[in-house]
């Protein structure tokens, strides 16, 4: 069958110098490579800056044409329990790595591990560490406990700079005969906030359509991703009319399926856009964090969102 | 028992309920016309059972019953309900199914019973009639397919008619204001009033209908709920006692009604009580320590009774919306889940992360070609097509039937089939062939893809 695949992955990196804006973690890396043997490492920062890329990207370099047998991806936020580290892993860790001495896994998204899988990652990676290396990646490297910490080498990625964001850009766009603004350009950088797959996307999505890519075009785009609804709802309710806004909230659970987890973030990134006085903006943070907390502990979301948007209507009255 | 002897012997016995005999009679006699079953709901007590039994009686045909003490599940209903609904009697006896308790159709024990339920009423032979409390705890899907009729709480009026029939025939001696008040304890249920009439014996005296236990008579929700809006006391939460509902339950009958009662700040006290009541359920839903659930029940009825008060004589109560949509919003999450553990997996990222590319997906779907070609790679079907962009979805099929059409043209100019069964066969087989061509040049694709 014939397919587009997304441009996250058909330029995604191959080889570590291939990646752009990570020069001194490249470089590390690299003596990894030469050495052909590496620590347990860990790789910490926001969604879109490299880490899964340059863990693929080492493989590669370390194992070459048996990088896919000695290789093992497991995302761990969406296979949390202590199970997958007890199974899956301690499986994979167990048989013997092909043509090398070693074997990597890769646990994606490991702050995700509750403390009880992460307590039993810790003995996993003691036992096998003859024949096991593994790559961590987090968002937040305070989430991973300490013993485990200090088990690997840690290697900070930072959100892209805007030169490095560019240059793929660039470089993709000359790939795909793509009209590139130069105004366009600055858009996707500033939109990216230097999230890579925000920024590819973001040029996708715009090519899929208009035939040049101008600055409008890219807001257009990306503000098209942006939740409106959700906007709505909170601009709605803090207009004091909390039965409309309330009827907003049933049409996206009900008829859009979103969670109110996703409604919670959504609403907590809309707050800084909305058109009140920043003391107000704190104070709905404030609301919106009490609500995020009874959402874990309460069983039902209607019954909290509601409950939320009451508070918003009653903030201006 | 009285209950049993003056059970109504034809449709003149049956009290206060004329309008509804009359349009179960009418459904009955074009039975085949209109819906194949007969969804009659009311309290109990209404005689809902008692008209079907009368019914096919009178009528002559047999009644095949399930009560809910029966298991009802898949296999039972298949079994039993199944035959007698697809078969016609042989020797000419016609059939009513009668199901009675419906809503209690559910839950582990009757695994896959409201989905074969449903299956044997749209394929019966037979009339079914089902009979329920209320009408929203069965099945939607089954409700489309049934006619729905409604009992009324019978009238204490009329109780009174059929109990002083009752007491003359069988020489219960009593004054008319006794009886009266037992049929008004009894609320509108027969049942329970040929009942206590049987248990006071030979001679009524005033006062005697004190002795009559009380009866858990279920309140109707709606009756708590208008008393909950109406009044202003913390007391209102005795009526919710013997109101038979879950407390979960019952938080969203209340959440789903308050803002059609309560305006302005009222409401929003009152949305602050349900949410503290929420989290009173959970904790004690957490720590298994039940009797949490008092506090949850005092302040979302009590509590939200005594915050607010309605001007209203009327208030619309709905059940919560929450039950009606869950269903289709349950399918609509889990089709999300696999749509984004599709993008996941071919992306190196978790469910989470895969959300960031929903939009330029959508974005692509606005030109239907490479919409088309986005969805091969992720290998959406026509339902995730669907899902992803309503407005869209069929331009983006299209395209996609047009891109696998290409390559098929070329094998029909070499297949010259020779008659048209192997014309037929041919196609398939080639097909097939083409599409194991296509794998295999998947699978290539993909290899060079990783190794470079």
């Amino acid at each position: 069958m014939e397919f587009e695949r997304p441009w996250t992955e058909k330029y995604r990196p191959q080889k570590l110098n291939d990646i752009v804006g990570r020069e001194h973690i490249i470089k590390r890396l690299n003596s990894y490579v030469n050495k052909k043997s590496m620590p347990h490492l860990l790789f910490a920062g926001p969604p879109g800056v490299g880490k899964t890329t340059a863990a693929i990207a080492l493989a590669k370099e370390i194992f070459g044409e048996y990088w896919r047998q000695n290789f093992q991806e497991t995302n761990a936020s969406d296979e949390r329990g202590i199970s997958v580290v007890r199974e899956k892993i301690k499986d994979f860790a167990r048989t013997k790595p092909i043509g090398g001495d070693f074997k990597i896994i890769f646990l994606d998204e490991s702050d995700a591990l509750t403390s009880d899988a992460q307590n039993a990652l810790r003995r996993t990676m003691e036992v096998y560490t003859s024949t096991c290396r593994f790559i961590l990646s987090c968002n937040y490297s305070s989430r991973i406990i300490d013993p485990i910490q200090s088990r690997c080498a840690i290697f900070r990625f930072g959100p892209l700079s805007n030169e490095a964001i560019k240059i793929m850009i660039k470089k993709i766009s000359k790939e795909e005969n793509i009209d590139l603004k130069e105004d366009g350009l600055e858009a996707i950088a500033y939109v990216s906030e230097g999230d890579m797959r925000r920024a590819i996307n973001a040029l996708q999505a715009s090519s899929g359509i208009g035939d040049s890519i101008t600055e409008s075009l890219v807001y257009q785009v990306t503000s098209r991703a942006r939740p409106e609804e959700i906007k709505n709802m909170m601009h709605v309710a803090l207009s004091g009319d909390y039965i409309s806004s309330r009827k907003i909230l049933q049409t996206l659970i009900l008829e859009q399926g979103l969670s109110g987890e996703d409604i919670i973030m959504q609403m907590h990134k809309e707050t800084f856009n909305l058109e009140v006085s920043d003391k107000e903006k704190i104070m709905i943070v404030d609301m919106i964090g009490e609500a995020d907390f009874r959402l874990v502990q309460g069983a039902n979301e209607f019954i909290q969102l509601e409950y939320l948007l009451a508070n918003l209507s009653l903030g201006k009255r | 028992m009285l209950v049993e002897k003056y059970f109504p012997k034809n449709f003149s016995e049956i009290k206060g309920q004329q309008a509804v005999v009359k349009s179960v009679l009418a459904w009955i006699n074009t039975w085949g016309v209109e819906k194949k079953a007969l969804l009659i709901y009311g309290p109990p007590g209404s005689g809902k059972t008692t008209l079907v039994k009368v019914l096919s009686k009178d009528l002559g045909y047999d009644l095949i019953e399930l009560n809910a003490s029966d298991k009802r599940d898949q296999h039972i209903l298949n079994r039993i309900v199944g035959n007698a609904a697809s078969s016609k009697t042989l020797f000419g006896y016609k059939k009513i199914i009668l199901l009675d308790e419906a809503d209690n159709i559910h839950g582990k024990e009757d695994f896959g019973g409201s989905k074969a339920l449903l299956e044997i009423i749209k394929n019966t032979q037979n009339p079914i009639i089902l009979t329920a409390n209320s009408y929203w705890e069965v099945s939607q899907s089954i409700r489309d397919n049934s006619k729905l009729i409604q009992f009324k709480k019978l009238q204490s009026r009329t109780i009174f008619s059929r109990l002083k029939e009752i007491a003359l025939a069988e020489n219960i001696v009593s004054d008319e204001e006794t009886l009266m008040k037992v049929a008004e304890q009894a609320g509108g249920d027969m049942r329970a009033a040929i009942n206590d009439l049987d248990s006071l014996g030979k001679k009524l005296v005033k006062g005697d209908e004190k002795l009559i236990g009380s009866r858990d008579t279920e309140t109707s929700i709606f009756e708590a709920l208008s008393k909950l809006y109406m009044s202003n006391s913390i007391d209102v939460r005795k009526e919710f006692f013997n109101v038979d509902k879950k407390p979960e339950e019952l938080l969203l009958w209340i959440n789903e009604n308050t803002p059609k009662a309560y305006k302005g700040n009222d409401l929003i006290q009152a949305s602050a009580l349900l949410s503290k009541s929420d989290i009173y359920l959970k904790r004690a839903f957490n720590t298994r320590n039940y009797s949490m659930w008092k506090y949850a029940s005092d302040l979302m009825t009590g509590g939200v009774s005594v915050v607010g008060k309605t001007d209203s004589r009327y208030i619309p109560f709905s059940p919560p919306k929450y039950f009606q949509i869950l269903g289709s919003s349950k399918k609509k999450r889990e089709m999300k889940k696999k749509i984004l553990e599709k993008i996941g997996k071919k992306c190196h990222c978790s469910k989470n992360v895969a959300k960031s590319y929903l939009p330029m997906i959508l974005a692509l779907f606005l030109n239907p070609k490479k919409g088309a070609l986005i969805a091969n790679f992720f290998e959406f079907d026509m339902e995730e097509i669907k899902f992803i962009d309503e407005k869209n979805y069929r331009k983006v099929i299209l395209a996609r039937e047009e891109l696998l059409k290409e390559p098929e043209k070329m094998e029909k100019d070499r297949v010259i089939p020779k008659s048209s069964e192997e014309k037929i066969e041919s196609k398939k087989e080639f097909s097939k062939e083409k599409e194991d061509q296509k794998l295999k040049k998947e699978i290539n694709q993909q290899k060079t893809l990783f190794d470079y």
